[in-house]
């Protein structure tokens, strides 16, 4: 028996339709935590000096990230749904690295989808990091529940899908942003301790009670941010000007290809932001660039 | 719904997950048009366009009937 490899420690999904379990495609990497959360049991009656914790509750979490952000409509979707999902791990086969082995330390339970980001960079793949809180307890899984084997992914490179922004809360957002280099999106619901003396056991419920987003992209400062008026682009004078003005724009994330990628084909997702922070940096003898975070103003859209 | 165009449903269905394939990003492109054309009155989302190993291109379009 030798040690497990990483690849073969899959986290899936329950799928309802399908009536088996999905490994999350295309995954770089995860993370499982499961936590004893702890009080200091020591008082004067016990001798010496050292704490002696007691368990009052258990949670956990999971953590994947991934190469897939073909589904990125699909995680958005779930996020805002704020509805549980299935989640298991288990070591899987190595013939597909996705057919469960049934491995005794297999576990399964009631998760929150409650943090994604995904990043869009330029020249490089675009990559999504999905987070999961558990609510309520984790079970052994039985042998008869299974994996539906998924087909290989596809890749996305970040320069084909971009940030539009217009500019102001009225107008359809149509310009991209120019020179860009990077772009994240991070969707986070709030979760809250939902756990009463009700609750049999000893794990924590956890329930979602908002969402937020944000929005982060990075680009070169163009000299003389003649970008702007020149290839139909936002430059750093359109960014300073939503600044300036300090109210919500719309925004879209799209993908996009034709001269200088972009043309905007299918929408992603939608909605509304602010600009909160406008970073410009100029080290010496380096391209000066800027950083604008927006934060979500209002649900988003997914629509294409 | 309606289906006015088969071409760009050749192994897909008009609800749940379709996956719009071709050679090169702008056919994808075009084939999601004529898909948004075709279904009226549903929502299409998308999600982004990636490359196959093969080198050929895809687009997964979830859509939600009304």
């Amino acid at each position: 028996m030798g040690t497990l490899k990483g690849q073969n420690f899959r986290i899936c999904t329950y799928d309802i339709t399908a009536a088996k379990y999905k490994v999350i495609g295309m995954a770089t990497g995860c993370t499982v935590n499961l936590q004893n959360n702890t009080e200091s049991g020591t008082h004067k009656d016990v001798v010496g000096s050292a704490d002696m914790p007691v368990t009052v509750s258990k949670s956990w979490s999971v953590s994947c990230d991934s190469l897939n952000v073909a589904d990125a409509a699909a995680m958005l979707t779930a996020i805002k749904s704020m509805e549980p999902m299935t989640l298991m791990w288990d070591e899987t086969s190595t013939t597909d690295n996705q057919t469960r082995e049934k491995a005794a330390f297999a576990r399964k339970g009631s998760a929150y989808l409650n943090d994604v980001t995904f990043n869009f960079n330029d020249r490089e793949n675009s990559t999504k990091s999905l987070q999961f809180t558990g609510s309520g307890p984790l079970q052994a899984v039985g042998s008869s529940e299974a994996t539906d084997v998924i087909a290989l992914g596809s890749y996305t490179k970040g320069q084909f899908v971009r940030l539009f922004l217009s500019s102001d809360n009225t107008a359809a957002p149509a310009t991209v942003i120019g020179a860009a280099k990077t772009l994240s999106l991070h969707v986070s619901l709030t979760m809250e301790d939902a756990t009463t003396k009700d609750t049999t056991g000893e794990w924590q419920i956890q329930e979602p009670t908002g969402l937020s987003y944000d929005i982060t992209t990075g680009a070169l400062v163009r000299s003389g941010d003649t970008i702007t008026s020149a290839v139909g682009a936002k430059g750093l004078s359109d960014l300073e000007t939503i600044h300036e003005t300090g109210t919500p724009v719309k925004w879209k994330i799209s993908n996009t290809g034709g001269d200088n990628n972009r043309t905007a084909s299918s929408t992603i997702v939608s909605g509304s932001c602010l600009l909160t922070q406008l970073a410009i940096n100029a080290p010496n003898r380096q391209n000066a660039d800027y950083t604008a975070t927006l934060n979500g103003y209002g649900d988003y859209t997914v629509a294409a | 719904m309606s289906k006015k165009d088969n071409k760009v449903i050749d192994e897909k269905k008009l609800s749940g997950t379709t996956i719009l394939t071709g050679k090169t990003r702008d056919e994808v492109a075009q084939k999601f048009d004529e898909l948004k054309a075709s279904c009226e009155g549903a929502t299409l989302m998308a999600g982004a366009v990636g490359q196959k190993a093969d080198g050929t291109f895809e687009l997964r379009i979830d859509i939600v009937q009304p």
